[in-house]
């Protein structure tokens, strides 16, 4: 039941009926799964990292703030799918430079590192722009919601088929080790520093394009806005509570977040950010596996 | 043939000095014991040998080729496993998970996963945790999970190593069983040990040679007769 073709078939299940959305005709719903497809995207990403090493990033939201800045400003000069590339580059350019020095802590001290990084360069953005005089940007020729659907869908896809790769190659079980133990690791000759900054690397990508996709469809950037740290509270909120180390985590984890925001952002927008820090101890305490695993141990009883 | 080749190796840590001047060789296929109250600083050694401590002073030589400023990946990479005296289990992995990440990034470097577990199952015999290979790593008796260092060491595709007190807390049938695996592993793999341990029946037993530390000075060194029979020794050992 939870064989190999069975968990292939249910993702090209999803990603099928996912393509279909637009055919729905729905505004609405259209953004809606605009929105389920870059949480996929992202918590894939993280969780190449984080759920794989254990080292958790709380600063995402520097790759993806990165990502919408870098498109935004590079617009101007090139047509839209150059500047989504270069988007992912830079995110994955910046992960490259500080990956060495911010991978060299473990622990509670490398999720402080990420996140006051993240913040280092939101702040750093936003005196740029207040310097060159801009407060925020706009944009007007943005692609349709239905051509940026189908590219964060594509993101989401290709961020999912990494992630099922990687849980059973060479690769990741490099990446496991090092969670395990990373002096033992290395004495069975894996080459520790090299291979989580690749992870770091591959892990921000993705969420760099995502940014650039995101500031298209609101057409507009504010640097306190695309680096809010939210985004990064979010990815590891849903990554835990969909279950961290399965492939099918992130994705229940977005379809549970989605459902509770739909409910609750419309009447109760106070409670929303509330509820999610009470599911989050809650998940931590008793539900440890995530949804994932929830469901891995009914349909084992079952 | 010298597999291993030590030289003048030194390490202080602050004011203390946890090995001075120490020097010897291992001839491939030779077993060559470390003896030494706690604190002489073997576990030390095995740091420096291993790339996880880098000395203060003095060469080493692995098979010929000098091992400064390698890293431990690298060394192992090299053929040089070790074990760790604390043992540093994979715990939320399987028993053959453990050993094939081991097979897949050490020397004999196995990509392919069938020839990997393969070369897992293999060194999980070896040590008799065949049975036990779909169990979790965490979940082993610290005798199984001394036995797990082991094995992750053979499956890297070692030519020389380290076994850091291996058979500290097995019974006395455990003891003999793993000297029977030892000397198996030498015979059947060419493997060459550099073993630290405090069972001195075993360690007597097992090693061609001895060298012997007291507060990381080498002290003595030769056949296990001419080490419980030498001066410094017996001063050190019983006043």
């Amino acid at each position: 039941m939870t064989g190999k073709p069975f968990m292939i078939a249910a993702f090209a299940i999803v990603a099928g009926l996912m393509a279909l959305v637009p055919q729905l005709g729905s505004e609405y719903w259209l953004g809606v799964a605009f929105i389920v497809a870059m949480w996929i995207a992202l918590i894939q990403s993280w969780s190449l990292l984080s759920a794989t090493t254990g080292y958790i990033s709380l600063g995402h939201a520097v790759f993806y703030g990165i990502g919408a800045y870098v498109l935004v400003v590079s617009l101007d000069w090139m047509p839209v799918p150059y500047a989504l590339a270069l988007s992912g580059a830079a995110a994955g350019l910046l992960a490259l430079v500080v990956g060495l020095p911010v991978l060299r802590v473990k622990g509670p001290y490398f999720v402080i590192l990420t996140f006051g990084f993240a913040e280092l360069v939101k702040n750093l953005v936003m005196l740029l722009e207040t310097r060159l005089g801009q407060f925020s940007r706009m944009i007007f020729d943005a692609p349709s919601l239905e051509a940026l659907y189908y590219a964060m869908l594509v993101l989401a896809v290709i961020a999912t088929a990494i992630a099922a790769w990687t849980a059973q190659s060479r690769f990741g079980r490099g990446l496991a080790a090092i969670r395990e133990n990373e002096v033992a690791a290395e004495a069975i000759g894996v080459p520790v520093t090299r291979l989580k900054l690749f992870a770091f690397v591959a892990s921000a990508i993705i969420p760099g394009i995502v940014g650039g996709l995101l500031v298209l469809r609101t057409s507009y950037f504010a640097a306190d806005q695309a680096f809010d740290p939210a985004v990064s509270f979010t990815i590891v909120t849903t990554a835990i509570v969909g279950g961290l180390g399965r492939v099918s985590g992130p994705l229940l984890g977005t379809l549970f977040l989605v459902i509770l925001s739909e409910l609750l952002w419309a009447r109760f927008p106070q409670a929303y950010m509330m509820i999610l820090g009470g599911l989050l101890i809650v998940f931590i305490l008793f539900v440890p596996q995530g949804l994932a695993g929830l469901i891995r141990k009914g349909l084992g009883r079952a | 043939m010298t597999i291993l080749e030590v030289q003048n190796v030194s390490k202080q840590f602050g004011g203390l000095k946890a090995l001075q001047d120490v020097c010897f060789s291992v001839n491939e296929g030779t077993i060559f014991g470390l003896m030494g109250a706690n604190g002489a600083g073997k576990t030390t050694l095995f740091g420096v040998i291993a790339g996880q401590i880098r000395p203060n002073g003095g060469s080493i030589s692995f098979a010929g080729k000098p091992l400064a400023g390698q890293r431990p990946d690298q060394i192992c990479r090299l053929g040089l496993g070790r074990t760790f005296q604390i043992v540093r289990p994979f715990g939320n992995l399987t028993v053959l998970d453990n050993v094939i990440v081991s097979a897949m990034y050490g020397a004999a470097r196995t990509h392919r996963l069938a020839d990997a577990t393969q070369a897992g199952r293999r060194a999980l015999e070896d040590v008799g945790l065949a049975p036990l290979a779909d169990q979790l790593a965490a979940s082993l008796t610290l005798s199984n999970q001394k036995r797990l260092e082991i094995a992750r060491a053979l499956a890297t595709g070692a030519r020389l190593v380290l076994l850091d007190e291996v058979m500290a807390g097995l019974t006395a049938t455990e003891v003999a069983e793993m000297t029977e695996t030892l000397f198996r592993l030498r015979r059947e793999r060419g493997l060459t040990i550099l073993i630290i341990e405090h069972v001195m029946g075993a360690l007597m037993n097992l090693s061609d040679r001895i060298l012997v530390l007291d507060h990381g000075v080498p002290i003595a060194m030769g056949s296990p007769e001419q080490v419980v029979a030498d001066e410094n020794v017996l001063k050190v050992y019983f006043g």
